[in-house]
Protein backbone atom coordinates (compact mmCIF):
# COMPACT_ATOMS: atom_id res chain seq x y z
CA UNK A 1 0.00 0.00 0.00
CA UNK A 2 0.92 3.33 -0.53
CA UNK A 3 2.17 5.58 2.28
CA UNK A 4 3.41 8.88 3.20
CA UNK A 5 7.84 8.90 3.15
CA UNK A 6 9.76 12.20 3.81
CA UNK A 7 12.83 13.34 2.31
CA UNK A 8 14.70 15.85 5.32
CA UNK A 9 16.80 16.86 2.39
CA UNK A 10 14.48 18.14 0.72
CA UNK A 11 12.52 19.83 3.40
CA UNK A 12 12.38 23.95 3.21
CA UNK A 13 10.72 24.03 6.78
CA UNK A 14 7.76 26.06 5.71
CA UNK A 15 5.21 24.20 7.82
CA UNK A 16 3.15 24.73 5.07
CA UNK A 17 2.21 21.08 4.91
CA UNK A 18 0.69 21.43 8.76
CA UNK A 19 -1.67 23.72 7.23
CA UNK A 20 -2.87 22.27 4.53
CA UNK A 21 -3.49 19.33 6.75
CA UNK A 22 -5.19 21.25 9.11
CA UNK A 23 -7.51 22.95 6.42
CA UNK A 24 -7.80 19.67 5.07
CA UNK A 25 -9.11 18.47 8.22
CA UNK A 26 -11.17 21.51 9.29
CA UNK A 27 -14.08 20.60 7.24
CA UNK A 28 -14.28 24.18 5.77
CA UNK A 29 -13.84 24.75 1.89
CA UNK A 30 -12.52 28.46 2.28
CA UNK A 31 -8.52 28.04 3.63
CA UNK A 32 -8.83 31.89 4.94
CA UNK A 33 -12.20 30.66 6.47
CA UNK A 34 -10.77 27.59 8.27
CA UNK A 35 -6.89 29.09 9.32
CA UNK A 36 -7.42 32.51 10.08
CA UNK A 37 -6.59 33.40 13.95
CA UNK A 38 -7.04 29.55 14.36
CA UNK A 39 -4.02 27.66 16.44
CA UNK A 40 -3.75 24.92 14.35
CA UNK A 41 -3.34 21.22 15.42
CA UNK A 42 -2.27 19.45 12.26
CA UNK A 43 -1.73 15.80 12.20
CA UNK A 44 1.80 16.09 10.52
CA UNK A 45 4.08 18.31 12.18
CA UNK A 46 7.85 19.22 11.75
CA UNK A 47 10.30 18.50 13.76
CA UNK A 48 13.32 21.22 13.68
CA UNK A 49 16.77 21.79 14.93
CA UNK A 50 19.28 23.88 13.59
CA UNK A 51 19.87 23.19 9.73
CA UNK A 52 17.82 19.83 9.92
CA UNK A 53 13.85 19.55 9.23
CA UNK A 54 11.37 17.44 8.56
CA UNK A 55 7.76 16.20 8.55
CA UNK A 56 6.73 13.32 10.90
CA UNK A 57 2.96 12.08 10.68
CA UNK A 58 1.76 8.54 11.31
CA UNK A 59 3.86 5.82 9.72
CA UNK A 60 1.22 3.39 9.63
CA UNK A 61 3.38 0.82 10.80
CA UNK A 62 2.96 -2.72 9.66
CA UNK A 63 3.31 -3.91 13.29
CA UNK A 64 1.73 -0.61 15.14
CA UNK A 65 2.65 -0.32 19.10
CA UNK A 66 -0.41 2.04 19.39
CA UNK A 67 -3.53 -0.24 18.15
CA UNK A 68 -1.74 -3.11 19.81
CA UNK A 69 -0.82 -1.11 23.49
CA UNK A 70 -4.64 1.11 22.69
CA UNK A 71 -6.93 0.09 25.93
CA UNK A 72 -10.42 0.55 24.14
CA UNK A 73 -10.46 -0.93 20.53
CA UNK A 74 -10.61 2.48 19.32
CA UNK A 75 -7.33 1.95 17.01
CA UNK A 76 -7.55 -0.56 14.26
CA UNK A 77 -5.72 -1.45 10.60
CA UNK A 78 -8.52 -0.91 8.15
CA UNK A 79 -6.95 -2.14 4.65
CA UNK A 80 -3.61 -1.06 5.95
CA UNK A 81 -4.10 2.40 7.50
CA UNK A 82 -4.28 2.93 11.13
CA UNK A 83 -7.59 4.39 12.13
CA UNK A 84 -9.07 5.82 15.61
CA UNK A 85 -12.83 5.23 16.16
CA UNK A 86 -12.74 8.52 17.78
CA UNK A 87 -16.06 8.00 19.38
CA UNK A 88 -14.81 4.90 21.30
CA UNK A 89 -11.51 6.78 22.04
CA UNK A 90 -11.95 8.47 25.91
CA UNK A 91 -8.37 9.84 25.74
CA UNK A 92 -5.95 7.64 28.08
CA UNK A 93 -3.09 8.63 25.91
CA UNK A 94 -1.66 5.04 25.98
CA UNK A 95 -0.87 5.16 22.04
CA UNK A 96 0.75 8.83 22.51
CA UNK A 97 3.07 6.58 25.08
CA UNK A 98 3.58 4.06 23.00
CA UNK A 99 4.57 5.53 19.46
CA UNK A 100 7.98 5.47 18.69
CA UNK A 101 7.31 8.67 16.64
CA UNK A 102 5.68 10.99 18.07
CA UNK A 103 3.02 10.77 15.76
CA UNK A 104 -0.52 10.50 18.01
CA UNK A 105 -1.44 13.29 19.66
CA UNK A 106 -4.67 14.72 21.95
CA UNK A 107 -7.15 17.12 19.98
CA UNK A 108 -9.52 19.56 21.57
CA UNK A 109 -12.31 17.33 22.04
CA UNK A 110 -10.44 14.92 24.30
CA UNK A 111 -10.09 11.97 21.69
CA UNK A 112 -6.62 11.48 20.46
CA UNK A 113 -6.09 12.61 16.84
CA UNK A 114 -3.60 11.22 13.92
CA UNK A 115 -3.10 10.95 10.46
CA UNK A 116 -5.55 8.71 8.29
CA UNK A 117 -4.18 9.53 5.24
CA UNK A 118 -6.99 11.78 4.27
CA UNK A 119 -9.44 9.03 3.37
CA UNK A 120 -12.02 10.45 5.76
CA UNK A 121 -11.81 14.18 4.57
CA UNK A 122 -12.72 15.70 0.62
CA UNK A 123 -9.02 15.69 -0.04
CA UNK A 124 -8.65 12.23 -1.41
CA UNK A 125 -4.68 11.77 -1.29
CA UNK A 126 -2.99 13.39 1.37
CA UNK A 127 -3.26 17.24 1.59
CA UNK A 128 0.63 17.88 2.73
CA UNK A 129 1.86 15.67 0.04
CA UNK A 130 0.00 17.52 -2.56
CA UNK A 131 1.23 20.62 -1.15
CA UNK A 132 4.52 20.45 -0.63
CA UNK A 133 6.48 22.69 -2.70
CA UNK A 134 9.44 20.67 -2.34
CA UNK A 135 8.45 17.50 -3.34
CA UNK A 136 9.89 16.71 0.48
CA UNK A 137 6.82 14.39 1.55
CA UNK A 138 5.80 11.97 -0.96
CA UNK A 139 2.67 9.62 -1.09
CA UNK A 140 4.25 6.11 -2.87
CA UNK A 141 4.80 2.06 -2.29
CA UNK A 142 8.24 1.17 -1.04
CA UNK B 1 -4.44 -27.27 15.42
CA UNK B 2 -6.31 -26.67 18.39
CA UNK B 3 -5.83 -23.85 20.17
CA UNK B 4 -7.47 -23.60 23.51
CA UNK B 5 -7.49 -20.13 25.74
CA UNK B 6 -8.29 -19.73 28.80
CA UNK B 7 -9.30 -15.99 29.16
CA UNK B 8 -11.16 -13.88 27.51
CA UNK B 9 -9.47 -10.23 27.58
CA UNK B 10 -6.05 -7.96 26.17
CA UNK B 11 -4.00 -11.45 26.34
CA UNK B 12 -6.84 -13.65 24.71
CA UNK B 13 -7.61 -11.27 22.17
CA UNK B 14 -4.06 -11.03 21.33
CA UNK B 15 -3.64 -14.60 21.39
CA UNK B 16 -6.42 -14.51 18.73
CA UNK B 17 -5.16 -11.88 16.69
CA UNK B 18 -1.84 -13.37 16.53
CA UNK B 19 -2.84 -17.09 15.70
CA UNK B 20 -4.71 -15.43 12.70
CA UNK B 21 -2.01 -13.87 10.78
CA UNK B 22 -0.18 -17.14 10.63
CA UNK B 23 -2.79 -19.45 10.72
CA UNK B 24 -6.34 -19.09 9.50
CA UNK B 25 -7.87 -22.63 9.89
CA UNK B 26 -6.66 -24.33 13.14
CA UNK B 27 -9.75 -24.24 15.93
CA UNK B 28 -9.53 -21.72 18.62
CA UNK B 29 -11.79 -21.92 21.75
CA UNK B 30 -12.06 -19.53 24.33
CA UNK B 31 -13.06 -20.34 27.45
CA UNK B 32 -14.15 -17.47 29.68
CA UNK B 33 -16.00 -17.47 33.20
CA UNK B 34 -17.68 -13.62 32.44
CA UNK B 35 -20.24 -14.04 30.10
CA UNK B 36 -19.40 -11.04 28.37
CA UNK B 37 -18.21 -10.50 24.96
CA UNK B 38 -14.36 -9.30 25.37
CA UNK B 39 -14.90 -5.66 26.73
CA UNK B 40 -12.16 -3.28 27.84
CA UNK B 41 -11.57 -3.82 32.24
CA UNK B 42 -9.29 -0.26 32.62
CA UNK B 43 -12.90 1.38 31.32
CA UNK B 44 -15.26 0.18 33.95
CA UNK B 45 -14.80 3.57 35.69
CA UNK B 46 -14.97 5.28 32.39
CA UNK B 47 -18.46 4.00 31.91
CA UNK B 48 -19.25 5.19 35.80
CA UNK B 49 -18.60 8.00 35.20
CA UNK B 50 -20.52 8.00 31.84
CA UNK B 51 -17.80 8.78 29.69
CA UNK B 52 -18.25 5.31 27.62
CA UNK B 53 -21.23 2.67 27.29
CA UNK B 54 -21.18 -1.09 27.44
CA UNK B 55 -21.47 -1.35 23.70
CA UNK B 56 -18.64 0.97 22.73
CA UNK B 57 -16.45 -0.35 26.09
CA UNK B 58 -16.55 -3.39 23.91
CA UNK B 59 -12.54 -4.01 23.11
CA UNK B 60 -13.51 -6.55 20.02
CA UNK B 61 -16.05 -5.61 17.23
CA UNK B 62 -19.35 -7.62 17.66
CA UNK B 63 -18.28 -10.08 14.91
CA UNK B 64 -14.75 -10.52 16.29
CA UNK B 65 -15.40 -14.18 17.55
CA UNK B 66 -17.01 -14.98 13.95
CA UNK B 67 -14.66 -12.92 11.95
CA UNK B 68 -11.66 -15.15 13.52
CA UNK B 69 -13.74 -18.24 13.35
CA UNK B 70 -13.46 -18.15 17.46
CA UNK B 71 -15.21 -20.51 19.44
CA UNK B 72 -16.38 -18.79 22.41
CA UNK B 73 -17.66 -20.27 25.73
CA UNK B 74 -18.81 -18.04 27.85
CA UNK B 75 -19.95 -18.20 31.13
CA UNK B 76 -17.94 -21.46 31.55
CA UNK B 77 -15.19 -21.89 34.11
CA UNK B 78 -12.41 -23.70 33.64
CA UNK B 79 -11.68 -25.91 37.17
CA UNK B 80 -8.17 -27.74 36.29
CA UNK B 81 -5.54 -28.58 33.21
CA UNK B 82 -4.85 -32.18 32.63
CA UNK B 83 -1.49 -31.89 30.77
CA UNK B 84 -1.04 -35.76 30.12
CA UNK B 85 -4.66 -36.02 28.72
CA UNK B 86 -3.75 -32.24 27.02
CA UNK B 87 -7.31 -31.18 27.98
CA UNK B 88 -9.02 -28.43 29.75
CA UNK B 89 -11.99 -29.65 32.38
CA UNK B 90 -14.90 -27.11 32.69
CA UNK B 91 -16.34 -26.91 36.00
CA UNK B 92 -19.28 -28.59 33.93
CA UNK B 93 -17.67 -31.78 33.53
CA UNK B 94 -17.06 -30.64 30.03
CA UNK B 95 -13.40 -31.49 28.56
CA UNK B 96 -11.58 -29.24 25.81
CA UNK B 97 -8.62 -31.38 24.21
CA UNK B 98 -6.15 -28.48 23.51
CA UNK B 99 -2.65 -29.10 20.92
CA UNK B 100 -1.61 -25.57 22.36
CA UNK B 101 -2.97 -23.97 25.55
CA UNK B 102 -2.76 -20.16 26.37
CA UNK B 103 -3.71 -19.20 30.07
CA UNK B 104 -4.65 -15.77 29.95
CA UNK B 105 -6.47 -16.00 33.65
CA UNK B 106 -5.53 -12.31 34.63
CA UNK B 107 -5.65 -10.97 38.05
CA UNK B 108 -8.18 -11.09 40.95
CA UNK B 109 -8.47 -8.30 43.93
CA UNK B 110 -6.60 -9.23 47.07
CA UNK B 111 -8.96 -9.03 50.09
CA UNK B 112 -6.75 -8.08 53.13
CA UNK B 113 -7.43 -10.36 56.20
CA UNK B 114 -8.78 -7.51 58.66
CA UNK B 115 -10.66 -7.73 61.51
CA UNK B 116 -14.16 -7.46 60.81
CA UNK B 117 -14.39 -7.06 56.88
CA UNK B 118 -16.14 -10.07 56.62
CA UNK B 119 -19.21 -8.40 58.31
CA UNK B 120 -18.86 -5.13 56.14
CA UNK B 121 -22.37 -5.48 53.97
CA UNK B 122 -21.89 -3.42 50.93
CA UNK B 123 -18.16 -4.66 50.49
CA UNK B 124 -17.04 -4.06 46.72
CA UNK B 125 -13.76 -4.75 44.67
CA UNK B 126 -13.48 -2.83 41.06
CA UNK B 127 -11.78 -5.13 38.43
CA UNK B 128 -14.57 -6.30 36.05
CA UNK B 129 -18.02 -5.01 34.40
CA UNK B 130 -19.25 -7.09 37.14
CA UNK B 131 -17.94 -5.25 39.93
CA UNK B 132 -18.79 -2.07 38.58
CA UNK B 133 -22.63 -2.81 37.53
CA UNK B 134 -22.80 -3.67 41.24
CA UNK B 135 -20.94 -0.44 42.77
CA UNK B 136 -23.40 0.99 40.55
CA UNK B 137 -26.31 -0.27 41.82
CA UNK B 138 -24.99 0.12 45.66
CA UNK B 139 -24.13 3.52 45.66
CA UNK B 140 -26.57 6.96 45.72
CA UNK B 141 -26.19 10.39 46.19
CA UNK B 142 -25.95 10.05 49.71
CA UNK B 143 -23.55 7.94 49.95
CA UNK B 144 -20.22 8.14 51.82
CA UNK B 145 -17.59 5.44 50.16
CA UNK B 146 -14.62 4.37 51.96
CA UNK B 147 -11.75 3.18 49.67
CA UNK B 148 -9.10 1.01 50.69
CA UNK B 149 -6.04 1.66 48.39
CA UNK B 150 -4.78 5.14 46.64
CA UNK B 151 -3.22 3.33 43.16
CA UNK B 152 -4.83 3.21 39.89
CA UNK B 153 -7.62 0.79 40.61
CA UNK B 154 -8.82 2.90 43.65
CA UNK B 155 -8.11 6.53 42.22
CA UNK B 156 -10.27 5.19 38.86
CA UNK B 157 -12.54 4.04 41.14
CA UNK B 158 -12.97 7.53 42.96
CA UNK B 159 -13.12 9.31 39.40
CA UNK B 160 -15.43 7.08 38.20
CA UNK B 161 -18.38 7.52 41.07
CA UNK B 162 -16.90 11.15 42.16
CA UNK B 163 -19.94 13.32 41.04
CA UNK B 164 -22.03 10.32 42.09
CA UNK B 165 -21.63 9.90 46.17
CA UNK B 166 -21.73 12.13 48.87
CA UNK B 167 -18.07 11.56 49.97
CA UNK B 168 -15.48 9.39 49.34
CA UNK B 169 -12.54 9.17 51.66
CA UNK B 170 -9.33 7.61 50.24
CA UNK B 171 -6.97 5.62 52.86
CA UNK B 172 -3.07 4.28 52.24
CA UNK B 173 -0.76 2.91 54.30
CA UNK B 174 1.73 4.36 52.26
CA UNK B 175 3.27 8.34 52.43
CA UNK B 176 1.80 9.04 49.42
CA UNK B 177 -1.20 8.45 46.56
CA UNK B 178 0.23 6.22 43.37
CA UNK B 179 3.10 4.84 45.65
CA UNK B 180 3.89 2.46 42.80
CA UNK B 181 4.63 5.07 40.04
CA UNK B 182 4.93 8.35 41.41
CA UNK B 183 7.56 10.24 43.73
CA UNK B 184 6.61 12.14 45.99
CA UNK B 185 6.78 15.53 44.02
CA UNK B 186 4.71 14.51 41.40
CA UNK B 187 2.47 12.66 43.61
CA UNK B 188 1.71 15.94 45.71
CA UNK B 189 0.57 17.75 42.54
CA UNK B 190 -1.97 14.74 41.40
CA UNK B 191 -2.99 14.35 44.97
CA UNK B 192 -3.90 18.55 44.80
CA UNK B 193 -5.65 17.94 41.52
CA UNK B 194 -7.95 15.14 43.20
CA UNK B 195 -8.36 16.60 46.30
CA UNK B 196 -9.99 19.69 44.47
CA UNK B 197 -12.63 17.58 43.02
CA UNK B 198 -13.36 16.67 46.64
CA UNK B 199 -11.78 13.68 47.30
CA UNK B 200 -10.74 13.38 51.38
CA UNK B 201 -6.90 11.05 51.31
CA UNK B 202 -5.97 9.66 54.53
CA UNK B 203 -2.25 8.31 54.11
CA UNK B 204 0.51 7.00 55.98
CA UNK B 205 -2.31 4.69 57.68
CA UNK B 206 -4.59 1.84 57.51
CA UNK B 207 -7.37 0.21 58.53
CA UNK B 208 -6.98 -2.00 61.23
CA UNK B 209 -10.87 -3.33 62.39
CA UNK B 210 -14.34 -2.58 60.80
CA UNK B 211 -17.66 -2.91 63.14
CA UNK B 212 -20.31 -1.79 61.24
CA UNK B 213 -20.50 1.80 59.54
CA UNK B 214 -16.96 2.75 60.49
CA UNK B 215 -13.70 1.84 60.32
CA UNK B 216 -11.13 1.95 62.79
CA UNK B 217 -7.60 3.29 61.24
CA UNK B 218 -4.28 2.05 63.11
CA UNK B 219 -3.54 5.94 63.83
CA UNK B 220 -6.39 5.69 66.23
CA UNK B 221 -9.06 7.76 63.87
CA UNK B 222 -12.32 6.10 62.41
CA UNK B 223 -13.87 6.83 59.30
CA UNK B 224 -17.49 6.55 59.16
CA UNK B 225 -18.65 4.78 55.92
CA UNK B 226 -21.56 3.50 54.05
CA UNK B 227 -19.84 1.34 51.23
CA UNK B 228 -16.74 0.05 51.44
CA UNK B 229 -14.20 -0.80 47.77
CA UNK B 230 -11.27 -2.26 48.47
CA UNK B 231 -8.56 -1.96 46.16
CA UNK B 232 -5.35 -2.56 48.02
CA UNK B 233 -3.92 -5.13 45.06
CA UNK B 234 -4.26 -8.02 43.02
CA UNK B 235 -2.92 -11.25 42.76
CA UNK B 236 -2.47 -13.33 39.75
CA UNK B 237 -4.78 -15.95 39.47
CA UNK B 238 -2.47 -19.01 39.22
CA UNK B 239 -4.31 -21.64 40.84
CA UNK B 240 -5.29 -23.69 37.48
CA UNK B 241 -1.75 -23.12 36.90
CA UNK B 242 -0.25 -24.86 40.20
CA UNK B 243 -2.54 -27.90 40.31
CA UNK B 244 -1.48 -28.81 37.30
CA UNK B 245 1.96 -28.76 38.19
CA UNK B 246 3.11 -25.54 36.11
CA UNK B 247 6.41 -23.13 37.48
CA UNK B 248 4.42 -20.33 39.84
CA UNK B 249 6.63 -17.79 41.59
CA UNK B 250 4.70 -14.51 42.19
CA UNK B 251 2.77 -15.11 38.41
CA UNK B 252 2.94 -18.17 36.08
CA UNK B 253 6.88 -18.10 35.45
CA UNK B 254 7.43 -17.96 31.59
CA UNK B 255 10.63 -17.21 29.31
CA UNK B 256 10.35 -14.78 26.25
CA UNK B 257 8.32 -16.71 23.83
CA UNK B 258 5.70 -16.79 26.76
CA UNK B 259 5.91 -20.49 27.35
CA UNK B 260 5.68 -22.02 31.10
CA UNK B 261 7.35 -24.98 32.43
CA UNK B 262 4.73 -27.57 30.65
CA UNK B 263 4.87 -28.21 26.86
CA UNK B 264 2.46 -26.67 25.02
CA UNK B 265 1.36 -24.51 27.68
CA UNK B 266 1.90 -20.90 27.13
CA UNK B 267 1.17 -18.11 29.45
CA UNK B 268 0.03 -14.24 29.18
CA UNK B 269 -1.05 -10.94 30.64
CA UNK B 270 -1.43 -10.45 34.47
CA UNK B 271 -1.10 -13.91 35.18
CA UNK B 272 2.22 -14.15 34.29
CA UNK B 273 5.48 -13.36 35.24
CA UNK B 274 8.32 -12.60 32.70
CA UNK B 275 11.67 -10.56 32.26
CA UNK B 276 11.36 -7.02 32.82
CA UNK B 277 13.80 -5.72 29.66
CA UNK B 278 14.53 -2.85 31.56
CA UNK B 279 15.26 -4.08 35.11
CA UNK B 280 16.50 -7.68 34.09
CA UNK B 281 14.50 -9.13 36.67
CA UNK B 282 11.30 -11.34 36.84
CA UNK B 283 8.86 -9.60 37.66
CA UNK B 284 4.57 -9.35 36.77
CA UNK B 285 4.06 -6.29 34.73
CA UNK B 286 0.49 -6.24 34.97
CA UNK B 287 -0.40 -3.14 31.56
CA UNK B 288 -2.57 -3.86 29.01
CA UNK B 289 -0.68 -3.94 25.73
CA UNK B 290 1.77 -5.95 27.91
CA UNK B 291 -1.13 -8.45 27.92
CA UNK B 292 -1.64 -7.83 24.52
CA UNK B 293 1.75 -8.30 22.94
CA UNK B 294 2.53 -11.58 25.14
CA UNK B 295 -0.79 -12.60 23.75
CA UNK B 296 -0.08 -12.82 20.52
CA UNK B 297 3.13 -13.41 20.56
CA UNK B 298 2.93 -16.75 22.45
CA UNK B 299 1.27 -18.70 19.66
Amino acid sequence: MKRIFVNEKWCLGCHLCEYNCAFANSGESDMVKALKDVKINPLITIEQKGNVCFAVGCRHCKSPLCVKGCITGALTVQNGIITIDRDKCVGCYTCILSCPYGAIMPSEDGAVQKCELCVKNTCGEPACVAGCPNGAIVFEER
Amino acid sequence: MRYVIIGNSAAAVGCIEGIRKLDKTGSITVISSENYHTYSRPLISYLLCGKTTEQKMKYRPDSFYEDNKVALLAGKKAVRIDKGKKQVVLEDGMEIPYDKLLIATGSDPFIPPIEGIDTVEKKFTFMSLNDAKELEKAISPKSRVLIMGAGLIGLKCAEGIARKVKSITVVDMADRILSSILDLDAASIVQWHIESKGIKFILSDSVVSFSPGKAVLKSGRSVSFDILVVAVGVRPNTKLAIDAGIEVARGIVTDEHCRTSADDIYAAGDCSESIDVVTGERRVLALLPNAYMQGEGSP
